[in-house]
């Protein structure tokens, strides 16, 4: 199994933002699924309240998804150190559907597909599922690799306007 | 009108959203101006990414979707977030980066339609647009 410390060696992610716990399925170039368990200990449930709805925030599902598509293009890029690599960005997303409510104990699938590489830009869409049931869709996302270090804070390129 | 407290249900995220101007419109839309201060101590910083702080984009739509959050309590309903319809990441944005968040909510055939554009010191930092179902005693 593919598990948390691969997923480390390619991302540059670390806690409290890794989103992704495991890959249940990896075509290179192609496809990927990673698994993300929700629970209840994580650091955005600090402030719940008993009787008040527990619910993964949307924002964080679609980052969770993000990571996956990051394996997906990032994994056969050597990674020495955490910063020592090209860190994934996100450039734009579309035709974003949030389809269901995400709770602690929760284990989320998220299905990337790469839909064109353009080098430094690349075009993915998917879904993640819960026991089957889809809970978001990605219409497309737009990510865009930069190189470590400063070079990272110059402006996105074709994002303008 | 004076600042409006931003409910923290997720605290963590994005804290400090004031929201400085409130108005309606004519056809029932509203028109928000708020400010965060993107805070260094922010505990995604730790880790996205470690020895270079960059403030997540779904954080930047948060940060629209925090002022939402006040028009839902000024207008008593609960918008559900359905959709991201689009959302453009123009610029990095960093900590201690000051950021205005402007936001327009128009409500269309039950829902809201929100755009929300962020401008950091460089200029537009992120382009947002949303929607909503609405309901009323619901929970955002």
């Amino acid at each position: 199994m593919t598990g948390v410390a691969e997923i480390m060696a390619k991302l540059p992610h670390r806690c409290p933002m890794l989103l992704v716990d495991r890959l249940a399925e990896f075509v290179p170039g192609e496809r990927l699924t990673g698994v993300k368990t929700v629970t209840a200990s994580e650091p955005w449930f600090q402030d719940l309240q008993p009787g008040a709805p527990a619910v993964f925030p949307p924002g964080l599902l679609i980052e969770s998804w993000c990571q996956a598509a990051a394996l997906l293009t990032l994994w056969d890029t050597p990674r020495p150190s955490v910063l020592d690599g090209e860190v994934p960005l996100l450039g734009s997303l579309s035709d974003v559907t949030i389809e269901g409510l995400v709770e602690p104990g929760s284990v989320v699938l998220h299905h990337a597909r790469l839909v064109r590489d353009l080098g430094a830009t690349l075009i993915l869409e998917g879904t993640s599922t819960v026991d089957g049931r889809p809970v978001l869709r990605i219409g497309r996302m737009i990510m865009v690799i930069r190189p470590s270090g400063a070079e990272v804070a110059a402006p996105v390129p074709g994002a303008s306007s | 009108m004076s600042a409006l407290a931003v409910p923290a249900r997720f605290a963590m995220l994005t804290e400090n959203v004031q929201v400085t101007e409130y108005e309606r419109d004519a056809e029932g839309g509203v028109r928000i101006t708020a400010r965060v201060t993107i805070d260094p101590g922010n505990p995604v910083f730790p880790g996205h990414f470690p020895g270079l702080p960059v403030f997540p984009g779904v954080c930047q739509i948060d940060c629209v979707h925090r002022t939402v959050l006040v028009a839902a309590q000024v207008e008593g309903v609960a918008p559900v977030l359905s959709n991201v319809s689009t959302a453009r990441f123009l610029r990095m944005v960093c900590p201690r980066d000051e950021i205005r968040i402007d936001t327009r909510i128009a409500r269309v055939n039950g829902e809201w339609k929100v755009t929300g554009v962020l401008h950091g010191p460089g200029g537009p930092v992120a382009k947002v647009s949303l929607r909503y179902r609405l309901s009323r005693g619901g929970t955002p």
